[in-house]
């Protein structure tokens, strides 16, 4: 199975938080969702669908589940639990 | 509180975990706060307070809700969950002694891209043990919330340095009272709930959202009952304020004030006014 790289799955997951924290500019690595981007608990897991979308594309992908979404601190946390999920771990 | 009386809520919860498990891989998640109920919501955390007195004898109340939960057949839309409550207060004046357990499916259904609406339904079968009215009562539930939105629900809103959250739900459930005490009848309450709480996070920016304050209202009504339940009165209004302050940066520990108006019969609360000052959890 090929592995997808981290940089290809950092842009699709910048495009979903910026579409979902409904922002006006690019979000960074850095950035809190909660506390820089606004995004109170149930936006936050809402992005499991949203984030799902990006993991499962690739061939053995898997899921994230909304509470491990709502329990995400960072964009940069969100990118790493999409690029592991996106390559069949956990 | 007597073991015996845990027995149901703990094999319901046990049914949960292997049920669990056979429809997934080993990826847990543990949640502790208030309720179970207040998934997919503002996280109220779990509560607990003392009472130490230097004459009488010591009180305590507590409010936490234990879950553990999984993507159900590995869909990012389902979650599975199982779980347990205890809503308990030992003051003869606010008596309170509720003990359940429940499992659940929690879904979404869209997803809240800009203005978008992302729906999360939940459904919910609890065993509840009120210890105050000695009844045993199996509950099947649904309730709905939402997410986005051109109402921006979920999104904090306000300047800089004052956040405002917003979260509604509504919802129906069916307490059928299995067992009551010597005498007394069984039978059924039909309610439809609708709640709405508004958080509001001063110096939101400055104190890194560590202040919150909840306010929210619950109200319910009796739509069917059994002629041994009607009490004449149909609509029970709940009305809390948690002031909340986080001792750490992760959010999990607070020290917290909270105002309790009115009552919830979902959680075995009756007609009660109080304040109270207790540590709280959040995870």
């Amino acid at each position: 199975m090929e592995m997808v790289s981290r940089q290809q799955i950092a842009t699709q997951v910048i495009a979903k938080v910026r579409s979902v924290a409904d922002l006006h500019f690019d979000p960074r690595e850095g950035d809190r969702l909660f506390e820089d981007l606004r995004m109170g608990p149930s936006i936050r897991r809402s992005l499991a669908l949203s984030l799902s979308r990006i993991s499962t594309l690739q061939q053995g992908g898997q899921t994230i589940s909304g509470d491990e979404a709502e329990r995400l601190h960072t964009v940069g946390e969100s990118i790493d639990l999409v690029f592991r999920r996106a390559n069949g771990r956990d | 509180m007597r073991v015996r009386a845990l027995r149901v809520p703990a094999v319901l919860a046990l049914a949960g975990l292997l049920a669990s498990s056979a429809a997934g891989a080993g990826d847990w998640k543990f949640s502790l706060r208030r309720t179970l109920v207040d998934r997919n919501a503002i996280g109220l955390p779990a509560s607990l307070q003392i009472t130490l007195p230097e004459d009488g004898a010591n009180s305590y109340a507590v409010d936490l809700g234990v879950s553990v939960s999984h993507t159900f057949l590995r869909s990012a839309l389902w979650t599975f969950v199982a779980g347990g409550e205890v809503h308990r207060n030992n003051q003869a004046l606010r008596a309170q002694n509720l003990t359940s357990g429940s499992l659940a499916l929690q879904g979404q259904v869209g997803e809240a891209l800009g203005k978008a609406t992302a729906w999360f339904p939940q459904l919910s079968l609890s065993f509840r043990r009120d210890g105050v009215f000695g009844t045993q009562s199996l509950v099947p539930a649904a309730s709905l919330t939402a997410a986005g939105s051109p109402l921006r629900i979920g999104r904090v809103l306000g300047p800089p340095n004052l956040g405002i959250l917003w979260q509604p739900r509504v919802g129906l459930e069916l307490q059928d009272i299995l067992r009551s005490p010597d005498g007394q009848s069984t039978g059924h309450v039909g309610r439809a709930f609708g709640n709405v709480a508004v958080a509001v996070y001063p110096g939101f920016q400055k104190l890194g959202a560590r202040l919150e304050i909840v306010a929210s209202i619950t109200g319910s009504r009796d739509v069917a009952k059994s002629n041994a339940f009607d009490t004449g009165r149909d609509n029970h209004v709940l009305r809390t304020v948690a002031v909340n302050y986080f001792l750490d940066t992760d959010k999990h520990y607070a020290l917290g004030f909270s105002w309790i108006n009115g009552e919830n019969p979902s959680e075995g609360l009756r007609e009660q006014r109080y304040k109270q000052i207790a540590f709280k959890v959040l995870y």
